[in-house]
């Protein structure tokens, strides 16, 4: 299932400005590979699941993928053929907000050549550019 | 741990202005402090620097506009990893003991791999306190007897320096073995999406809302 915050303090939000590079959620942490994004947007969840399923497939059995990014941000939209007003428009998804530079997926356990098609294939579902990188040790 | 040689010049002009002058002239912007003495403004090499980070050194020996023995406190990147913003070196002498922490490498095939498990490296940094001159570049977990379900401490570590002590606690796991994502976990739930709770909203607003 497509993933969705359990518990909300407003419904829709407004749409805001993705400004400046992530500060934070930017360096792999948990895996030793991840996927970096380059440039800013919005991820659906639906996108971050085909996205899963996609890199799920190929690391099966061998090694372990994290999801580093959540889908906090409700995105409304108002039906087709409808007159201007009446308010927003109800939820139609949830998206998370990426800002170049955040780290969206994964990987470890798997080999680097492995962790590279496996990110390739990962990467064509992606509405951002996006780039592998390393884990960085001190 | 060997020390390296840096260079390095007094950077009489600071603020951000100034050291993005000195970024576009192959330089970065560092700053010298510890054992009580006034922290010093300093400027050095970036290709020196960048080459110091490529061997995983640690301690420096200052040449210039300041002298003695420094370690690599801090280093500041950019958010895509790409160039080195700053640096911050801390006075070291022999007798001092410092908290750092280093790189924990896997030694070793772990026979849960063949069991069906994943290796997962939960602790990839420790942190330990240790003289200055006994740094250790790596330290190293053995998991060539970590089976499926079984998990390697901060305590198994095999190579802690004599004298060195962990800072982070030792019952803490650096390693374990679980099993691998099934088919089950790939395959996507199909179940309608209901919608999230609001916080704060009674149900009276909400009957109303619908009507």
């Amino acid at each position: 299932m497509a993933l969705m915050p359990k518990r909300v303090k407003h419904r829709k939000s407004q749409r805001g400005r993705i400004r400046g590079n992530a500060t934070r959620g930017n360096r792999v942490v948990f895996g030793e590979y991840g996927l970096q994004a380059m440039e800013g947007g919005w991820l659906s969840a639906q996108t971050i699941e085909a996205g899963r399923i996609a890199a799920q497939q190929y690391v099966r059995g061998e090694g372990k993928l994290y999801i580093r990014v959540f889908p906090h941000r409700s995105v409304t939209s108002i039906p087709l053929e409808t007159r201007m007003g009446k308010g927003k428009g109800e939820p139609e998804f949830w998206a998370a907000t990426i800002k170049p530079g955040t780290v969206l997926y994964e990987v470890a356990g798997i080999t680097e050549a492995a962790a590279k098609i496996c990110f390739a294939r990962l990467a064509h579902k992606m509405p951002v550019r996006v780039r592998m990188i390393k884990r960085v040790t001190s | 741990m060997k020390s390296e040689k840096l260079p390095v010049d007094a950077r009489p002009k600071v603020g951000s202005r100034n050291n993005l002058k000195l970024r576009r002239e192959g330089r970065m912007p560092a700053v010298l402090y510890g054992h009580n003495e006034p922290a010093m403004a300093l400027s050095l090499s970036y290709d020196s620097m960048k080459t110091l980070l490529r061997k995983h050194t640690k301690l420096v020996d200052l040449e210039g506009a300041a002298s003695g023995q420094a370690l690599l406190q801090e280093v500041t990147w950019d958010p895509f990893h790409r160039e080195v913003l700053h640096i911050d070196l801390l006075r070291v002498s022999a007798d001092d003991r410092v908290q750092v922490e280093v790189p924990v490498l896997l030694k070793g095939e772990a026979p849960g791999h063949d069991q069906g498990g994943v290796v997962e490296q939960v602790l990839t940094e420790i942190e330990i306190e240790v003289a200055p001159f006994d740094i250790p570049e790596f330290l190293h977990v053995d998991v060539s007897k970590l089976n499926l379900g079984g998990a390697l401490m901060v305590k198994d570590i095999y190579d802690l320096p004599a004298g060195a002590a962990f800072v982070t606690d030792a019952d803490e796991m650096v390693v374990h073995c679980v099993r691998a994502a099934g088919d089950a976990d790939i395959a996507a739930v199909t179940a309608a999406p209901g919608e999230p709770e609001v916080i704060g909203r009674k149900e009276a607003e909400e009957e109303s809302e619908e009507k």
